[in-house]
């Protein structure tokens, strides 16, 4: 556990880390203050586009750092995922802020419990992308096929009428296929991280 | 082979066509109406549109039926949109009748259908030309020539005296109803006028001592909740300079369009803003030069900034609800319209335990007891329940004062034409006011609606309308 944390401290020390995160919370300030009500409209509807932003916000995030951790050490690659799981934990405050005025149907239970799980499950998907592209040496597209993965899973979703792998209707909407789904790739990636981790010698992950 | 001759042939053929058919016509007038389900809708079948109508069906020997009644009420602009009444009927062996009162729109579309164990039994529909909003004339007995040649307004429907509602909100969209029979039953003619009608005894229904009694001798016209009781004589006098309908619709109205349910009003942005920015900031600052304490306080600071979000920005409950009641009569009873408004935060289906009707445009599902429609989010419905009779406390005693004859205070009594007073105590006679008393939006609307002389008072928990004491007087313009 402390090799984690330790992971975690030192991955955060570095430049990206802090960039990235000043940009998902820049980011997602910026939406609550564009979709929050202005005085005379009747309902505040600014859940629904703010946990939108942040789904895919943090898609993109997890499946950009999931695709650069594959060519990393499983150490740095695990402190890179606990920054994106600690990152997207960190931005719920301002979820429940809109969820709390909105009042929309879907429980906070959903947020609450599918943000982390996504991230998870992003990262792990992130990582698969990540070594196909570097099994087909496609890395310099990588930053161009981050993106254009997100599209093509929304485009998977509405082809095939379902809420499984797209973190934009899985924002709003229940959906048990999509947390299994997420859940599945988080607990196969951890597996996987697990027996990386254990046959490699320990050593401290530097910037 | 000998073969008939064909003219023969073809005698014999017409011969037992015809018997078959005379068997079938004699079997037919023998046993009378044999549908298994016959629908009544309306007084003899006929319907007053924006008003609430008598509902009758009479099953004979079908056992647990679904009865539906499916009414599009909906525009070329807006579309479609159906309110559908639905009801199970237990049925049986015998006959089985089921009675109720329905609102009914002007439509676009309106059918029943009785379903029984999957399979349709009856079916019926009325057509769109049918959708008259023009009130109702009935006639119970012979009410003779004159009566009839007075009744102008051009849809007299004959009853069955037997076949008189006893529930107010029958009578709804009945103007005047003529007794030229002993045996009416009292309970129905003080419903029709309770809810609004001219109801006309004649010597023929007088004679009845117990109908005799509903007007005393001397008393030609007597006030009756929105609408009156009247010998034959006086109401043929009155069609001389008619007074107008004290027009009950335009008072619901005008209490359902003031002192609506209104939404949480949304927290300004800029606290927000700066809440939520000062968060971000801090957790950017702890996680960058706060090693692992400081992923631990963001930690911390993430949950407390959650929960101190939650508690002033979460509204107390999802639902926020309203009823209105107005009470619209004379002399102690008046017919009751109850509003029940809903507003709903995340979109639900509402379901109000209440005979009534969605004023609001929109789909809705109705049984005898409840009103269902699905609300999208943040948005409210407005339902009219069934008016039904009730007692009311303000009442005019004979020397035109008015008094308080409840047990509540009553908050503010103005009377149109005259001053307004506030709290008049249970049991006391309404004071003559001594200041200027500011009117609410409520009593302001009703006030414009009324007759003059007439009074607006308000409990705090309905709104009265109490009509004065002796005659209609003129309906204001």
């Amino acid at each position: 556990m402390n090799a984690l944390l330790t992971g975690l401290e030192l991955r955060l020390r570095e430049s990206d880390a802090i960039q990235v995160a000043t940009l998902v919370f820049a980011a997602l300030v910026v939406t609550l203050a564009t979709v929050w009500p202005t005085p005379g409209t009747s309902a505040n509807e600014s859940w629904f586009a703010f946990a939108q932003m942040r789904s895919l916000v943090l898609a993109l995030l997890a499946l950009g750092y999931g695709a650069s951790a594959a060519a990393e050490s499983p150490r740095r690659a695990v402190a890179t995922g606990l920054m994106v799981l600690l990152l997207s934990v960190l931005v719920l405050p301002l979820e429940v802020a809109a969820y709390a005025a909105s009042y929309p149907a879907t429980p906070l239970w959903w947020s609450l419990v599918s943000v982390p799980v996504a991230a998870l499950g992003y990262l792990v998907l992130g990582a698969l992308l990540g070594r196909v592209v570097r099994a087909v040496r496609l890395g310099a597209f990588l930053p161009l096929l981050v993106p254009a993965a997100v599209i093509g899973l929304l485009v998977l979703d509405l082809r095939l009428g379902w809420t499984v792998l797209n973190p934009l209707t899985s924002a709003v909407v229940v959906s048990p296929l999509y947390l299994s789904m997420m859940g599945l790739l988080g607990a196969g990636g951890i597996v996987f991280t697990v027996l990386r981790w254990r046959r490699e010698p320990l050593r401290v992950v530097r910037a | 082979m000998k073969t008939m001759p064909q003219p023969r042939l073809r005698r014999l053929l017409a011969a037992a066509v015809a018997l078959a058919l005379a068997m079938t016509l004699a079997a037919a007038s023998a046993q009378g109406d044999t549908r298994p389900a016959a629908l009544e809708l309306g007084f003899g079948g006929a319907l007053v549109a924006d008003a609430w109508n008598p509902l009758r069906l009479v099953l004979r020997d079908v056992g647990p039926v679904e009865f539906e009644l499916a009414i599009d009420r909906g525009t070329l602009r807006d579309g479609e949109r159906w309110s559908r009444y639905r009801s199970e009927i237990r049925g049986g062996s015998g006959l089985t009748v089921f009675e109720d009162e329905v609102f009914v729109p002007v439509w676009r579309s309106l059918s029943w259908t009785v379903r029984s164990g999957g399979l349709t039994v009856a079916s019926g529909s009325v057509p769109r030309v049918q959708a008259d909003r023009r009130a109702l004339d009935l006639a119970v007995g012979e009410p003779g020539e004159v009566l009839r040649a007075a009744l102008t307004g051009g849809r007299t429907v004959d009853l069955d005296v037997d076949r008189l509602p006893l529930r107010s909100a029958a009578f709804d969209g009945v103007a005047n109803l003529i007794v030229a029979t002993g045996s009416a039953r009292p309970q129905a003619l003080i419903a029709a006028a309770v809810a609004g009608a001219d109801v006309v005894l004649t010597p023929t229904a007088r004679a009845n001592p117990e109908l005799g009694a509903m007007l005393p001798a001397g008393v030609e016209t007597r006030i009756v909740g929105a609408g009156r009781l009247l010998t034959q004589e006086a109401w043929l006098a009155n069609l001389t300079n008619p007074t107008r309908r004290l027009d009950q619709a335009a008072l619901v109205s005008a209490l359902a369009a003031t002192e609506r349910v209104s939404a949480p009003r949304p927290v300004a942005l800029l606290p927000l803003l700066l809440a939520a920015s000062g968060y971000a900031l801090f957790v950017l600052l702890v996680l960058r030069f706060g090693g692992l304490p400081g992923m631990m306080a963001a930690l911390v600071l993430g949950l407390t900034a959650a929960v101190a979000a939650w508690v002033p920005l979460r509204p107390a409950d999802a639902t926020i609800d309203q009823v209105r009641e107005l009470v619209i009569g004379a002399d102690g009873v008046g017919q009751r319209w109850r509003l029940h408004e809903r507003l709903t935060l995340p979109a639900q289906t509402i379901v109000l335990d209440v005979a009534g009707w969605p004023l609001s445009n929109i789909d809705a599902r109705q049984s005898p007891g409840q009103v269902a429609v699905d609300l999208a989010r943040w948005r409210s419905v407005l339902v009219l329940e069934r008016p039904r009779a009730t007692t009311m406390a303000l009442v005019q005693d004979a020397d035109g004062s008015w008094r308080n004859d409840g047990q509540r205070i009553l908050d503010v009594v103005a009377v149109r034409g005259g001053a307004a007073v506030q709290d008049v105590a249970a049991g006391s006679v309404v004071p003559v006011p001594t200041r200027d008393v500011a009117l609410g939006s409520v009593a302001s609307a009703l006030l414009e609606l009324v007759p003059n002389g007439a009074a607006v008072a308000s409990d705090g928990v309905r709104w009265m309308v109490a009509l004065p004491r002796g005659t209609l007087a003129e309906a204001a313009p």
